[in-house]
């Protein structure tokens, strides 16, 4: 939840100045008054429509608004979790953290699953949108020395199936490949259940989905304490396993 | 006994605390609010935050799985409190004591709620800082776009803005100039030229806080 003080109020919409500086304009609602301190959500900001100059065809327009209206109905029908959480992503490279995204890609968890990223300065992350966190994440890694060049990356997503959910994920998989851009990542796919069972195990959900991938779910030790090039390694080696099946293996320049 | 009744409506959450529940759902309670109150709930004024929270941990106590899914109840029962309340406040204010939450082992409000300040200084305050960078051409409007995206960017111009508050030549050269002495500021602190250009007007209006003394908006800023 974001705060704002409220700067200036315009006839459509009003101004806020976040505590860190940045500001934004909201929708309206009655009360509003400068030097106010109020809590927002993403989806109070204020969209402005930019005028390029251009003229958009009519066809355009009742295609867009089609689009929309379909957007709208198919998210309602299967978007059914409670609050914000939407999507969960894990990273392990040995620091092993866990993101939780809410349906616009904005971080609004993040879990330190072990002690190695407990060291990692973290707290900065959460209401980042995920592009911008990851980016900070990888400088941060580097930083600490966790990761080398063509380092180990294990990557779980667990993310609704539906068509907004296959969007999402396509999203989410190059923002991946963009900021560990020269890293070897193994990107895997896991269920809501399999979520809740990493939860309870407390370990992410890539070293979950992918000990249960080997069949090794039940070894507590080798899930919490295997080194990711290992896990990946056991993975790519396996007959029984097709990776393009679980997810993918990206490695630049292979 | 709270935590223990948590424990049995989700498995999920069953090895964190009741805080940490409570953060987990801040933003539904707080939407929840503030669609039923129709207005944006105060960061300050914690009445109305505590009538959710009591109504969430009401909901707690009270869910059955027969109810069907918690957060369609927890909503209705924030929702039914929060009407209640806005009924019986034009009559008499009923005032929830955050002591009586705290009791129940909930002290997260205290992170959430601002400390009162007088709303007629900050707005002052505001009303003075849109005057003086409306004399450099721009108002809140344009800090909107250019006020830096990325946090560490924006720590860095609000900490140069800190420092070319403090030299009265930058400061005189900047008011007679209506603009920013780009380059000797950047040869006095060594930064590039084009980091403060990126974020010129953004810096204006932070030198300007600092010079100004505009005290209540420089302890919101500075959190």
């Amino acid at each position: 939840m974001r705060k704002g003080l409220v700067v200036e109020i315009k006839d459509e919409y009003f101004i806020v100045m976040e505590p860190s500086g940045k500001y934004k304009r909201l929708v309206k609602r009655d009360g509003i008054e400068i030097g106010q301190k109020i809590f927002f959500a993403e989806e109070d900001i204020y969209s402005i429509a930019v005028d390029t100059g251009r003229q958009i065809p009519l066809w355009t327009k009742v295609g867009i608004l089609a689009a929309a209206v379909l957007l709208i109905f198919v998210s309602t029908l299967f978007n059914s979790r409670p609050f914000e959480e939407y999507a969960v992503v894990s990273l392990d490279v040995n620091p092993s953290i866990e993101f939780v995204l809410d349906d616009q890609e904005k971080i609004i968890k993040v879990v330190e699953l072990n002690k190695d990223a407990s060291r990692l300065k973290l707290g900065n992350l959460k209401g980042e949108d995920f592009d911008n966190g990851l980016k900070l994440l990888e400088q941060e890694l580097k930083a600490k020395g966790y990761l080398q060049p063509k380092g180990a990356v294990l990557v779980g997503v667990n993310i609704p199936e539906d068509e907004q959910g296959k969007v999402h994920e396509k999203h989410i998989k190059e923002i991946v490949k963009t900021n560990f851009s020269d890293s070897k990542i193994l990107y895997i796919k896991g269920t809501e259940q399999d979520r809740q069972m990493a939860k309870k195990k407390n370990i992410s959900l890539g070293r979950y989905e992918a000990s249960k991938q080997l069949e090794r779910e039940s070894d507590d030790e080798w899930m919490k304490e295997a080194e990711v090039e290992q896990i990946i390694r056991n993975i790519l080696s396996n007959p029984a396993i097709n990776v393009d099946e679980i997810g993918e293996y990206i490695e630049e320049d292979k | 006994m709270l935590q223990k009744k948590y424990k049995e409506i989700s498995q999920i959450e069953k090895f964190r605390d009741i805080n940490e529940v409570i953060e987990g759902y801040m933003p539904m309670i707080i939407k929840t609010i503030s669609d039923t109150t129709g207005k944006y709930v105060s960061a300050e004024n914690s009445e109305e935050l505590s009538i959710g929270l009591m109504a969430f941990i009401e909901a707690i106590e009270r869910y059955e799985e027969a109810r069907g899914e918690f957060t369609s109840f927890a909503k209705l029962i924030i929702k039914s409190r929060v009407i209640n309340y806005l009924k019986k406040e034009n009559k008499h204010r009923n005032l929830v004591s955050i002591d009586a939450l705290k009791e129940q082992g909930i002290d997260i409000l205290d992170t959430y709620i601002e400390p009162v300040e007088t709303q007629d200084r900050l707005k002052e305050e505001l009303d003075r800082l849109r005057q003086e960078i409306r004399l450099f051409g721009f108002g809140f409007d344009e800090l909107v776009e250019e006020a830096p995206k990325h946090k560490d960017t924006r720590d860095y111009a609000i900490n140069i803005s800190k420092k070319v508050s403090k030299e009265e030549a930058f400061t005189t050269f900047m008011y007679a100039k209506k603009r920013l002495p780009v380059t000797d500021i950047s040869r006095k602190f060594s930064v590039t030229e084009k980091i403060l250009k990126r974020s010129k007007k953004f810096i204006i209006s932070v030198v300007i806080i600092f010079y100004k003394n505009l005290n209540s908006v420089k302890l919101w800023l500075t959190k």
